[in-house]
């Protein structure tokens, strides 16, 4: 009888960490999955901003120490991947975002760039990709709660430990101004 | 005439009600009161009709059997049930054609405020359009009524009022059972958003049904921020972000709109290659026509009509944002 009650009571309790283990794996590759798809959504803006600069090249002349600026930075950027660096990534990636705000509000004084379709058209882009790099986010972070929870409650936090799973990943926070909701009507008027 | 944006069909519906509109509803105001006085009529005479028929019985009740009917004879009770389903019939009949008679004479012309939209009475949604919204549970019987189509800034509109039912067994065993019943909202964009989304009322404990549908589909269980919406709605996506893409909290404040512009019950969604359908589960006629008791002028109607209209371009206005780049 003791014998059964030992086996029986081993047994839930190896089910339990195995469950807990399984569920613990899949947090951390679908967080890792959610870093890698920031680096998605982050590449497509690194593809349209050369577009982007060409075209605003033939009217914005007195904004080209900006322009080599965000070229710079872009460079810097596509070197650096999220799911390895994700703190270097982020300081990166702030900076590229006050640089792409201060470019939007400079085009904002060239009436002809404003009118022009194709500048349009790249705009439109840009605020759609924008819109997925800030799904992407979304879904990375809510990926990083649901890990930072497993890894700091009992009875997972235990498991944790023990295969040596760490809520290293800091959360994607988008930069204080960046939180404002833009109005995009402004820039295709 | 189409307007550009919403407050232009706002500000710009009282000059077309006036000058389009008012002289429809005016004639349809005649026709109001001629049903009507055939109503009253029809419900005088079942006022006639069934004191003379029970008295009839009870004279037979009493001078043929002295009080005691033998159980055979119930005849004559099955002939006051006949006559009065009869004269039920007789009376609702001229409320039944007046709706009828007042919607395909206004909807079209309502509809026409809208841009090129084209109303058929009785027709509706392609059933394969309906499946492949994986909005429905099997059904097999299909009945629709008042389908419109049209187009908004190159977004197709299609909108009906949609029956589904499953019947199962035969005579006695027969069961019918109602699989939906509400109002069908399809939006058609000229390009496909990529992947699926599938948006489904919370159903509590019973959402486990949606979870294992989900593993026979491959859609993957979407856990969203927002906790009001959470608690709203179950979402299930082939794509994580692209379904954060599309369901921000001002697409879901438009589609809740939406339900509460056709008074419905409860609402569910779905995106499917370049289609978006909407299904909201109501009771209420679509466009509700007026009352015979009510007068035809009577602008209460039409401006939840108009209400229910503007809903629908509201999401295609949010749709046209999210429009893939060219």
């Amino acid at each position: 009888m003791e014998n059964i009650v030992i086996w029986s009571v081993s047994a839930v309790v190896a089910i339990g960490f195995y469950a807990i283990y399984v569920s613990l794996i899949k947090k951390k590759n679908r967080l890792k999955e959610s870093a890698s798809g920031i680096d998605v959504q982050l590449q497509k803006r690194y593809d349209l901003i050369p577009n982007l600069l060409t075209l605003a090249a033939q009217y914005m002349a007195h904004e080209k120490s900006l322009m080599e600026e965000i070229a710079q930075i872009r460079t810097e950027a596509m070197n650096c991947k999220f799911s390895d660096n994700p703190a270097k990534k982020m300081d990166i990636e702030k900076l590229l975002d006050g640089k792409m705000r201060e470019f939007k509000l400079s085009a904002e004084n060239y009436p002809d760039l404003k009118s022009n379709q194709t500048m349009l058209n790249a705009m439109e882009a840009m605020h759609d990709v924008e819109e997925h790099i800030a799904a992407a986010r979304r879904f990375y972070n809510s990926n990083v709660t649901e890990l930072k929870n497993a890894v700091e409650i009992f009875p997972s936090s235990f498991v944790a430990m023990l295969i040596g799973i760490q809520d290293d990943m800091p959360f994607y926070e988008a930069e204080n101004n960046a939180k404002e909701s833009i109005n995009a009507a402004r820039f295709f008027k | 005439m189409q307007h550009q944006n919403i407050p232009a069909f706002r500000s710009g519906f009282e000059q077309y009600y006036n000058s389009v509109l008012k002289p429809l509803f005016n004639e349809i105001e005649t026709e109001r009161k001629k049903y009507l006085s055939y109503f009253y009529i029809g419900l005088g005479i079942i006022f006639i009709v069934i004191p003379l028929l029970c008295g009839g019985v009870l004279w037979l009740y009493i001078s043929q059997y002295g009080g005691t009917m033998p159980k055979s004879e119930n005849l004559p009770f099955n002939a006051i049930a006949f006559a009065l389903l009869v004269l039920l019939i007789a009376v609702s009949t001229p409320l039944s054609r007046f709706r009828s008679k007042s919607k395909r004479k206004i909807m079209p012309e309502f509809l026409k405020y809208f841009g090129d939209f084209q109303y058929s009475y009785k027709k509706y949604m392609d059933e394969k359009i309906l499946n492949d919204s994986m909005l429905f549970g099997a059904y097999n019987r299909h009945y629709g009524d008042d389908y419109f189509t049209g187009a908004y800034k190159g977004i197709g509109i299609a909108v009906s009022e949609e029956d589904l039912k499953m019947v199962t067994g035969s005579g006695k065993r027969r069961q019918t059972s109602t699989v939906f019943k509400g109002i069908a909202i399809l939006l058609s964009m000229d390009k496909a958003f990529p992947g699926k989304i599938v948006v489904y009322r919370d159903w509590g404990f019973f959402n486990m049904f949606h979870k294992i549908g989900s593993l026979c589909t491959g859609l993957q269980h979407i856990t969203l921020e927002d906790c009001v919406f959470e608690k709203e709605f179950e979402v299930y996506g082939s794509n994580q972000i692209e379904a954060r893409y599309i369901l921000t909290t001002a697409f879901m404040e438009r589609m809740l709109n939406v339900q509460n512009a056709f008074k419905g019950k409860k609402l569910q969604f779905s995106f499917f290659g370049n289609k978006l359908l909407i299904a909201v589960s109501t009771s209420q006629d679509m466009f509700e026509s007026h009352s015979i008791f009510c007068k035809a002028t009577n602008r209460k109607y039409i401006n939840a009509a108009l209400e229910q209209i503007i809903s629908i371009l509201e999401i295609i206005e949010i749709l046209k944002l999210k429009k893939a780049p060219e």
